[in-house]
């Protein structure tokens, strides 16, 4: 909640100064996904020049934070008051007398280049994967050898932000025409192994928890998206569109006790006699956040369903709705464990479906054992537009640490 | 014991010049110098250079996420 107040805030005491040309607002945002800061500035009017460091580059390890940087690039604050801004603005600063003229920057060839030549250089891989990763809008495969890149650098020597930085790109290229299998899950699992090595890193343990489950949220990190688009459109403004659009986890409110729902729901197929799809006509992706369970805590877990395209399998919405099963032993705790899914209003589709729902472990519970979870689905199905449409069941096991 | 210490020091002096500066990222801001020239992206997703095209500007800068 502190940012929402903390920057409209400031850009309104700052007003003045602004107009008179006394001072610039340069705003550095800390998020994975940069569009969202985009409606954000729509929403609060904000017109000034944003940077946006998605990779924590700058090593920050909490917001908000006010920088002041002097008329030579010089930095003057760490961490600014109003009568720090004051002070500042009073100032005239002297040129320093050593040539501060940034140095001339490497290109991604150059930087390749670098990185090879000294195959144990982990400070040029780590640059080499940074400047894949920042070049990869419109190229997105780039993720894939940015990756590659950090994991030289930990092959080399075990680096929090290279971890950290692994994650990130492995999101990143979840959401893009470059997505691989298990991205997510390896993006929560770099975060956590980071998160692991530097604990009082703020800005990581965020990033986990934007996914994570209810009961370690410190706030809903995107709950106003809503709110801001109703003010936007009363302004008679277009939202600005989001690439990626927040659900689940990135909305819910925070909970100070695990909530269940409906407990006294009944398995739709307890004795296992709906056929099951041998043919993996409906693909599973499984993702848990944090990716380890612990005595006590719970996680959240991501569930992505797509119709196999090599087979060109169609979900058949005419027919009922698709439906999870989840059966946790005595230890585990869900938060739901029947949840039905009901598909577009076309027949048919092919979109990725995606379920959530959190999962506790006991108190008592030992941390060592191995913990998993059995659930299952039941979906309407058909194979090629014109082929055969069944009722099918597919069994998944959600490994919980 | 005495003698250990300085060792000690210079072994961890030793390891600490392995250490690329990049990997340090909390010294990348230092009171009195130059804000890092790095590189950051757009709120379009392309890259762009920090700070260094506002020369000649007293420069507030606001770090900070939407949520």
């Amino acid at each position: 909640m502190g940012c929402r107040s903390h920057v409209p805030g400031w850009h309104k005491k700052t007003l003045q100064l602004q107009k008179e040309g006394k001072l610039q607002i340069v705003g550095l945002i800390q998020e994975q996904h940069p569009d969202r800061c985009q409606l954000f500035m729509q929403w609060k009017q904000l017109d000034w020049p944003v940077l946006v460091d998605s990779l924590n580059l700058l090593g920050l390890s909490a917001v908000p934070i006010n920088m002041l940087v002097d008329e030579h690039g010089i930095l003057r604050s760490k961490r600014a008051s109003a009568k720090d801004l004051e002070a500042f603005i009073d100032t005239n600063y002297e040129a320093p007398s050593v040539n501060t003229k940034p140095p001339v920057k490497l290109s991604l060839a150059e930087s390749k280049k670098r990185a090879v030549r000294g195959s144990r250089n982990a400070e040029a891989w780590l640059q080499y994967g940074d400047l894949l990763f920042l070049n990869s809008h419109e190229k997105p495969e780039r993720l894939t050898t940015a990756i590659t890149a950090y994991n030289i650098v930990n092959q080399i020597k075990d680096t929090p932000e290279a971890w950290f930085r692994k994650g990130v790109a492995f999101r990143r290229r979840f959401e893009s025409p470059s997505r691989q299998k298990d991205d997510f899950q390896n993006a929560v699992r770099c975060w956590g192994k980071a998160l692991s090595l530097r604990p009082n890193q703020y800005i990581w343990r965020r990033r986990i928890q934007q996914y994570g489950p209810r009961l370690q949220k410190p706030y809903a990190f995107y709950d106003w998206i809503r709110e801001a688009r109703k003010d936007i459109e009363k302004r008679g403004e277009k939202p600005h569109v989001l690439r990626v659009e927040p659900r689940g986890a990135e909305l819910a409110h925070p909970s100070k006790k695990f909530d269940t729902k409906e407990p006294e729901q009944k398995s739709p197929d307890p004795e296992g006699k709906i056929k099951l799809d041998s043919k993996l006509l409906i693909q599973t992706e499984i993702t848990v956040a944090p990716h380890k369970i612990e005595p006590g805590k719970s996680v959240r877990v991501h569930l992505n369903f797509k119709p196999n395209a090599k087979q060109k399998a169609h979900w058949n919405n005419e027919a009922g709705l698709m439906e999870l099963w989840v059966e946790p032993t005595s230890e585990l705790k869900v938060s739901r464990k029947l949840t039905q899914f009901t598909g577009p209003q076309k027949a048919i589709s092919d979109e990725n479906r995606k379920l959530e729902f959190e999962v506790q472990l006991s108190n008592d519970a030992r941390a060592i054992r191995r913990w998993e979870l059995k659930a299952y689905i039941l979906y309407y199905v058909c194979e090629d537009v014109n082929g055969i449409c069944q009722y099918l069941r597919q069994n998944i096991t959600i490994p919980l640490n | 014991m005495k003698r250990s210490t300085p060792i000690a020091l210079a072994a961890f002096s030793f390891l600490l010049s392995f250490l690329p500066s990049t990997l340090l990222a909390q010294s990348l801001l230092k009171m009195g110098k130059p804000f890092p020239n790095l590189t950051f992206q757009d709120l379009n997703g392309n890259p762009v250079e920090s700070l260094s095209k506002y020369r000649g500007k007293k420069i507030l800068l606001l770090n900070f996420a939407s949520w």
